[in-house]
């Protein structure tokens, strides 16, 4: 019955252990990569980027959707705002005003690929920070 | 790395004040944990770690009042029978070990399960959603046949019906914050009423044991937690069913008599829903829990890393959880035995009425009363308690066999 209670202790101290591998993983992937649009890549397809750039093209779609698109010197990223998330942008005080042409904006989110072209999706109001 | 360790750290500390003081659930601290968010500038990834390490630590915890003074939460309601009566044969130790046992076990089991049936999950969730109710009238029948004898038949159908109608009526009414309102009724009718008969019995808190021997085989305790962990599954994505109800389901159907296999059941359904409630927001965008529908608004879509870090953090904090439950099991009995079982009796009786009083007011206290009675009504008429979960089941048909509104219009309500 001593070795029942050494495997339960055991077992919750592996597990304790367990977790904290995950979140050393998961934080390594969830903490966002500081990157320039021009290093921006498909090797970076599904990782979490931070970016900074300024609005040079911003469409609304009759869906609620928004689409910006970001530049630095030469380059350029495609930045969906879909509307799930653009109905939510007044809790970061942000309205659909604010994002307009020539804006400085710094857009957290996922690295995707929609026809062909890099995109950086935004996932929560707080990743669309503008500037100035 | 640091930073998240260190809020699962806090969710802990949170999860031990909640879990070990009768009344207080996560739910009830969710909006303060959200404005202290904004407070503190917490990202969401923090909050939602803060979220999940306190519901986890909490269910560790609470089993820890529900046993050893019978004031449970709406997950470890069914507990405080067989829990109390461990205690009484001085084997309140035993008893907490085997709900850590249970939660351990399951967490490790409902992690293996969810890992190879997610691609079946999205399917099976559309499938089942249309026939809940026939499944839940199927348990109610077996619950009420297994009294076997015709008198008790005829006992245990009446107190389902009133435990149903009760619900019905409290449960869709305003009279109080739907968050609220089964605090009074399930403290009423499974740990009042257990309160009230151990006052009139003058029982006592014989010296407990302190020994680690199970008196339940490892296979008993490897099928409890299976049931467990596939109950607990269950729960986290059909709707109605809530962890009472997988519960009485389980213990009916699976034969889960024994007090002891019992407790490994019940806490492997509470670790298990828990776990998939989070899961199945990544899966089925489906919240089915309070926590996991704060988690879902703050981090809206989740990732496949999100999902990760959470699962760390409930790992993470239910190892040590499942430890620091095990030493206070030992300490608070030592503690408990010194006092006069029907003074401590009285003050926790007087105590779960002032908490109801704050939280509910008077029409919470009537609440109290009526669910208490029906609890007692069982004692007298000697059939099981478990009897009372008419009060959700009853609801539960209603709404989705569709008649909801058609009964509440009958009724005015």
């Amino acid at each position: 019955m001593e070795i029942k209670k050494k495997i339960l202790l055991l077992t919750c101290a592996l597990i304790s252990l367990v977790g904290l591998v995950f979140i050393y993983f998961s934080s390594l992937a969830i903490s966002p990569v500081e990157i320039k649009i021009s290093r921006i890549d498909s090797s970076l397809i599904g990782r979490l980027v931070s970016t900074t750039g300024k609005i040079s093209y911003v469409r609304t779609h009759s869906a609620g959707h928004i689409f910006l698109t970001l530049v630095d010197e030469n380059s350029r990223i495609e930045v969906p705002i879909f509307s799930s998330l653009a109905s939510k942008l007044n809790s970061n005080g942000i309205t659909q005003y604010d994002l307009k042409k020539g804006k400085t904006v710094r857009i957290t989110g996922i690295i995707g690929e929609y026809k062909g072209q890099l995109q950086i999706v935004p996932r929560k109001p707080t990743d669309i920070q503008i500037l100035d | 790395m640091l930073d998240f360790v260190l809020i699962s750290i806090l969710g802990l500390s949170l999860g031990l004040f909640l879990g070990l003081m009768p009344s207080m659930h996560i739910n009830t601290l969710l909006p303060l944990l959200l404005s202290l968010s904004t407070f503190f500038n917490l990202s969401s990834h923090h909050l939602a770690v803060l979220i999940v390490s306190t519901a986890m630590s909490e269910i560790f915890f609470n089993f820890i009042p529900s046993i050893f003074i019978g004031a449970p939460e709406e997950g470890t309601a069914l507990s405080v029978l067989p829990g109390h009566k461990l205690l009484l044969e001085g084997r309140g130790y035993e008893a907490i070990k085997l709900t850590v046992i249970g939660s351990i076990g399951s967490l490790i089991f409902t992690l293996f399960l969810i890992t190879f049936l997610s691609p079946f999950f999205t399917f099976f969730y559309k499938l089942t959603r249309s026939y809940i109710h026939f499944a839940i009238i199927a348990v109610i029948a077996f619950m009420i046949f297994s009294e076997r004898k015709l008198k008790k038949i005829i006992f245990s159908a009446s107190i389902i019906l009133l435990s149903g109608f009760f619900g019905v009526l409290v449960l869709n009414s305003q009279f109080l914050p739907s968050q609220h309102v089964l605090f009074p009724v399930l403290t009423g009718m499974f740990g009042m009423s257990t309160l009230i008969i151990s006052f009139c019995e003058n029982s006592k808190i014989p010296e407990q044991e302190e020994d680690f021997l199970l008196k339940i085989s490892t296979k008993e305790i490897l099928k409890s937690i299976f049931l467990g962990s596939v109950a607990g599954i269950i729960v986290g994505f059909l709707p109605a069913v809530g962890i009472s109800e997988a519960a009485v389901m389980v213990q009916y159907l699976g034969g889960r008599g024994d007090a002891r296999s019992f407790l490994v059941t019940l806490s492997g359904i509470n670790v298990g829903n828990e776990v998939f409630s989070l899961i199945s927001l990544y899966l089925v965008s489906n919240p089915r829990s309070g926590s996991s529908v704060v988690i879902q608004r703050i981090l809206t879509e989740l990732s496949f890393y999100d999902v990760l870090l959470l699962v760390g953090a409930i790992c993470f904090v239910s190892g040590i959880s499942a430890l620091f439950t095990l030493y206070l099991s030992k300490q608070i009995p030592k503690f408990l035995v010194k006092l006069d079982y029907k003074t401590l009796t009285l003050s926790i009786i007087t105590f779960i009425c002032g908490m109801v009083f704050i939280w509910t007011g008077i029409i919470g206290l009537i609440i109290l009363s009526i669910s208490t009675a029906i609890g007692l009504l069982c004692v007298h008429l000697e059939v099981r308690r478990s009897h009372c979960m008419g009060v959700l089941l009853i609801p539960s048909i209603l709404f989705f066999a569709g008649l909801n509104s058609s009964i509440l219009s009958a009724l005015r309500i």
